[in-house]
């Protein structure tokens, strides 16, 4: 009670998953500097590592574990390697990781891009809560409150022309966040959802991007983003205040406005944006 | 500090710039390190029996005269910035600290002395130490790209290793996309890698970085000897320290890696900025007596 942070975000013992880079490495970073231990997952475990290795050369508590969200058996084996580094259950579990596609529209934007972008953004959310929802509830009261936090975009509501199966893949985040959220209230598990617009991070380089799409999303993200230590900053103090929805920039909240207020007015401007807009 | 937004606005393919770098430098080091009182120094600038020039300095600490073993420093800075005046406080504690004299070569810089140059001179000067020092008497010292420099020297085939090295903040990857992806988790407080590529960039030129003697290869090259390799927390190189140590130990070598946590860049060399950096040099005193005396224990046994 006396010197003992009843803050989520503070000496949580975290699951971070696409800890690699961009997001989930600020997420991880600011985790281990407010004091707790964190699992630092990603599909590609060297990267992990360079991560785990930014956090315990500070002298932070880290270890890396290899992890592919889209397969049901690597969450589990994730939760179970996680429960046995920690010696308990975790307290935060943050699903980030995420993939970037798009650059055609519907119809030409092949089916085996849309199942991997799913695959990642929208499954493997669904994979984490469903694995790790129920060792968060099952905990019980206990001095540490317990949180999710599934990163999403502004993409969930943003609609955005020739990124379809992105926009469906956050959406599907932010709409099974909402529920939870309703399911989990008053267990002691916090729920939220973060939806960013452009954070510096590698999502483009990495995704099956077209090459303007990406010269220009390159540009976009130089010129308006905030980079990733700040958002995440901003959403671990989001957690710790219970709330729901994380939009850490302006222009997401801007946009989550619009869209709430008139969404018909806004989809057709977005539409009209997009033919007269760079191509 | 202010160091990074500094070096952010200095040219260094500028003379000006340049110049402003080196004194920012000298000034630092100057003032933040230790002292040298007591200690000798003597230059030295010869012509080997093959016609190769050396110059360099000899740095004794009052006690290091006797001393059989002797440490070969590769001092450090981007390959154009500094020089065996700037780091001398570092020398002569190094002296100091473990009894030994202390080479420090000098090196020629960039941008008027180009790849392969300094790594010529490092070799010139290793061969000119060995014609009056036994290789298992001595240890290899270097910071920063110094670091480079001397896991360069070591790689080639026909050279003889050295008792031990330390390596201080070491310099691997000259593309600097080791450091920069440990930079966009956290900054450095004196640099930014885009502007230590410009840095570089004037000792390589053109050169592809993926030569094998820019692009070390230490994963498949030689067994080094002993290893002691020393970063600081803080700074974006100590990315390329846990590179270079899990390389050493691939390699069948033995590599001890330390990373003190907040400390900056060759925080050894300002000891009055950093405290810690006298435990850091008492540790790495201990580690040299120690390689030098595995090396003359088995001499004995063997002679």
């Amino acid at each position: 009670m006396f010197g003992l942070s009843s803050k989520r975000t503070h000496r949580a013992d975290a699951v971070v998953t696409g800890a690699g880079s961009g997001i989930g490495a600020a997420f991880a970073v600011e985790l281990a500097r407010r004091g707790g231990r964190v699992v630092c997952s990603d599909i590609d475990e060297a990267t992990a590592q360079l991560t785990v290795d930014a956090i315990t050369d500070q002298g932070g508590k880290a270890v890396a574990v290899r992890c592919d969200v889209s397969k049901i058996d690597e969450v589990r084996g994730l939760a179970t390697q996680s429960q046995a580094w920690f010696g308990n259950a975790p307290t935060l579990v943050i699903n980030n990781a995420g993939v970037g596609a798009g650059g055609a529209d519907v119809g030409d934007f092949s089916l085996d891009d849309w199942s991997w972008t799913l695959g990642v953004n929208l499954w493997g959310p669904i994979h984490g809560c469903h694995v790790f929802a129920p060792i968060l509830r099952e905990e019980g009261p206990s001095k540490q409150p317990r949180g999710i936090i599934n990163v999403a975009s502004a993409a969930a509501f943003g609609a955005a022309p020739g990124m379809a199966a992105y926009n469906v893949s956050k959406a599907g985040v932010l709409s099974l966040s909402e529920t939870m959220a309703a399911e989990l209230s008053g267990s002691g598990v916090a729920v939220t959802v973060l939806c960013p617009t452009f954070v510096k991070t590698n999502i483009v380089d990495a995704g099956r991007i077209t090459a303007a799409s990406t010269d220009f999303a390159n540009r976009l993200m130089r010129w308006t983003g905030v980079s990733s230590e700040r958002v995440a900053r901003t959403c671990l103090d989001t957690h710790d205040r219970g709330g729901l929805y994380c939009m850490p920039q302006i222009d997401a909240k801007i946009g989550w406005n619009i869209k709430r207020f008139v969404p018909e007015t806004y989809t057709r401007t977005l539409g009209l944006a997009a033919r007269i807009g760079p191509q | 500090m202010t160091l990074r937004q500094i070096s952010a606005v200095l040219p260094p393919e500028k003379s000006w710039g340049l110049w402003l770098s080196r004194q920012i430098v000298a000034t630092v080091m100057a003032t933040c390190g230790p002292s040298t009182s007591g200690v000798s120094v003597e230059q030295v600038d010869t012509v080997l029996p093959d016609g190769r020039r050396l110059r360099g300095e000899w740095v004794r600490a009052p006690e290091a005269d006797r001393a059989e073993g002797a440490i070969y420093f590769l001092h450090g800075s981007g390959y154009a910035l500094c020089s065996p005046r700037t780091h001398r406080r570092l020398t002569a504690w190094l002296s100091r600290m473990t009894g030994l004299p202390v080479f420090c070569v000098d090196y020629r810089l960039a941008p008027r002395h180009l790849f392969p140059t300094a790594a010529g001179d490092v070799r010139t000067g290793w061969d000119w130490l060995l014609e009056t020092h036994h290789a298992e008497n001595v240890v290899i010292a270097g910071d920063s790209a110094g670091g480079h420099l001397a896991v360069d020297l070591l790689l080639q085939p026909d050279i003889s290793h050295p008792a031990g090295l330390v390596l201080f903040s070491p310099l691997v990857d000259l593309t600097f996309s080791t450091a920069a992806a440990r930079e966009r988790l956290r900054r450095d407080p004196a640099i930014r890698s885009a502007d230590a590529v410009k840095l570089v960039r004037l000792y390589c030129g053109d050169v592809d970085p993926a030569d094998p003697r820019l692009a070390l290869n230490a994963a498949a090259g030689r067994a080094l000897p002993p290893t002691l390799i020393q970063a600081g927390g803080a700074e974006m190189l100590a990315a390329d320290a846990h590179r270079l140590a899990t390389d050493i130990r691939s390699a069948g070598g033995n590599c001890e890696l330390q990373i003190w946590p907040d400390q900056v860049h060759v925080f050894q060399a300002l000891p009055r900025l950093a405290p810690e950096a006298a435990q850091a040099m008492s540790y790495v005193a201990s580690f040299i007596a120690e390689a030098l005396s595995i090396n003359a224990f088995a001499e004995e046994r063997t002679g």
